[in-house]
């Protein structure tokens, strides 16, 4: 039943995971038109779902179609697996989808994508990504966990953040805080900024032994914080070669400048 | 020096605390409109009911048309008299205001399908395309809000109940495990003791 990876294999994995591991990173992507919703006017929501490297600005991998699409309000959840429309977004199939908000509270929306297969890494990537809205300003709910294997647990309320914000949340993996976790953490390039060096696109930090972490956002726009586990859970690969797997548990917070 | 200063930090940190429950309790009101109905609640921005505050309903005017108390859940319940802008206050008394404008499309406007207490799955059953042409658009816009009225709660008591039979199909499940291996044992047993 078990497939034995060849040890050739294995080492040449294992070498373009160390060689591949200083560049870019892979984030996937939830964003919403607006993450605060205060009139019904604005309560026609777009979001963009893809898979990408988002300081690089790409270039974006092939998005299949997600596992899960949903929102959690309150305690309720809402699949809306249905909403997902395919488009082409630099040049790689990804996802739109339109949501209407309907009713006030913290609009908890997640997306559990298909494994993506990794091939310079070796590895099969999960990225359960969440994404808070704000609706009609009452603001309770955006610190309950949906249940994802890994997961972004804020405890700085994730919306109204200004430029400058102290970001900190509670890395969770099966639901227990992940002690000394790496979390990645990369700001969605408009275009107006370039990178000095690599370091500079993927910033890294780590979890302390609760499993919080703290990142100071320094500019206006998207952020991206990835928490990653390695796990020994193997998956298929596409040539049905159990490959290790890589879970991350996505979190994205936009700011504001003062 | 050092007391002063300490005095006025303590100053400091109790002006904070007084002063955080005012800004943090903003009081919220929201409304929807199925035809001529009209549901809201009232609430503080931590998600507590504002079951304390008063309602006013009044037309775009100003003129107050009534006055609601909302329940502990901080709901309330209107029906409109006419398909009218309607602005809906709630005011606590203390200070604290908001309103919610139902415009008058709203109110006229067939029921909105996609309810927000269901699964976005499709619910209306397409209405064949002849009889449409022969009805009267009133009429059809009447029956769509009023099934929709109707379907709502067993909309909700249907993902209710969903929800329900994952737990029972789980236990259902284990109950059929312990029974065959039960009967298996049983089997096993009795085929032990013949051959003996």
């Amino acid at each position: 039943m078990f497939i034995l990876i060849p040890r050739p294999t294995f080492i040449a994995v294992l070498f373009t995971a160390l060689i591949s591991s200083t560049a870019a990173a892979h984030f996937q992507e939830l964003i919403p038109s607006n993450e605060i919703i205060s009139t019904p006017n604005e309560r026609a929501l777009q979001f963009t779902l893809d898979f990408t490297h988002p300081m690089a600005r790409g270039p974006a991998m092939p998005m299949a179609k997600p596992k899960h699409f949903g929102v959690l309000i309150g305690n309720r959840k809402v699949d809306l697996m249905a909403q997902l429309t395919p488009v082409q977004l630099n040049n790689q199939p990804a996802f739109t989808a339109q949501y209407t908000i309907k009713q006030p509270g913290d609009h908890l929306f997640f997306v559990e994508p298909a494994p993506y297969w990794e091939q310079a890494e070796g590895v099969m990537i999960i990225h359960y990504t969440k994404v808070i809205v704000s609706a009609y300003g009452e603001e309770s709910g955006w610190d309950q966990p949906i249940g994802l294997p890994v997961e972004i647990i804020p405890l700085t309320r994730p919306y109204g953040l200004w430029t400058g914000h102290l970001m900190r949340g509670v890395v969770q993996y099966n639901g227990q805080p992940a002690p000394f976790a790496t979390v990645e953490v990369e700001w969605r390039n408009d275009g107006s900024i370039t990178a000095p060096a690599d370091p500079f696109i993927t910033q890294v930090i780590k979890t302390d032994a609760n499993g919080v972490f703290a990142f100071t956002m320094p500019r206006a726009g998207w952020w991206g914080f990835a928490a990653l586990i390695p796990v020994e859970q193997s998956l298929p690969n596409p040539d049905g070669t159990l490959v290790p797997v890589e879970l991350g548990g996505l979190l994205w917070v936009r700011t504001r400048d003062l | 020096m050092f007391q002063a200063s300490r005095y006025c930090a303590l100053l400091g940190c109790m002006a904070v605390i007084y002063a955080t429950p005012s800004e943090a309790h903003q009081l919220k009101v929201f409304a929807t409109a199925i035809g001529q109905e009209i549901d809201g609640r009232a609430y503080f921005a931590n998600g507590a009911a504002a079951s304390g505050a008063h309602i006013i309903i009044s037309d775009q005017a100003g003129k107050q048309l009534t006055q609601l108390q909302p329940d502990a859940a901080g709901q309330f319940h209107y029906h409109a008299p006419a398909a009218m802008d309607l602005r809906i206050i709630a005011d606590s008394g203390d200070g604290h205001r908001a309103e919610w404008l139902i415009t008058a499309a709203e109110l006229s406007a067939p029921a909105d399908t996609s309810s927000p207490m269901v699964f976005t799955a499709p619910t209306a059953l397409p209405t064949p395309p002849v009889m449409a042409n022969q009805l009267d658009p009133m009429l059809i816009a009447a029956i769509e809000e009023a099934v929709a009225r109707r379907i709502n709660p067993l909309r909700v008591e249907l993902q209710h109940s969903i929800e329900r039979l994952r737990l029972n199909d789980i236990l259902a499940g284990i109950g059929y495990i312990v029974g065959v291996t039960g009967y298996f044992a049983w089997w096993r047993r009795r085929r032990d003791t013949s051959i003996k």
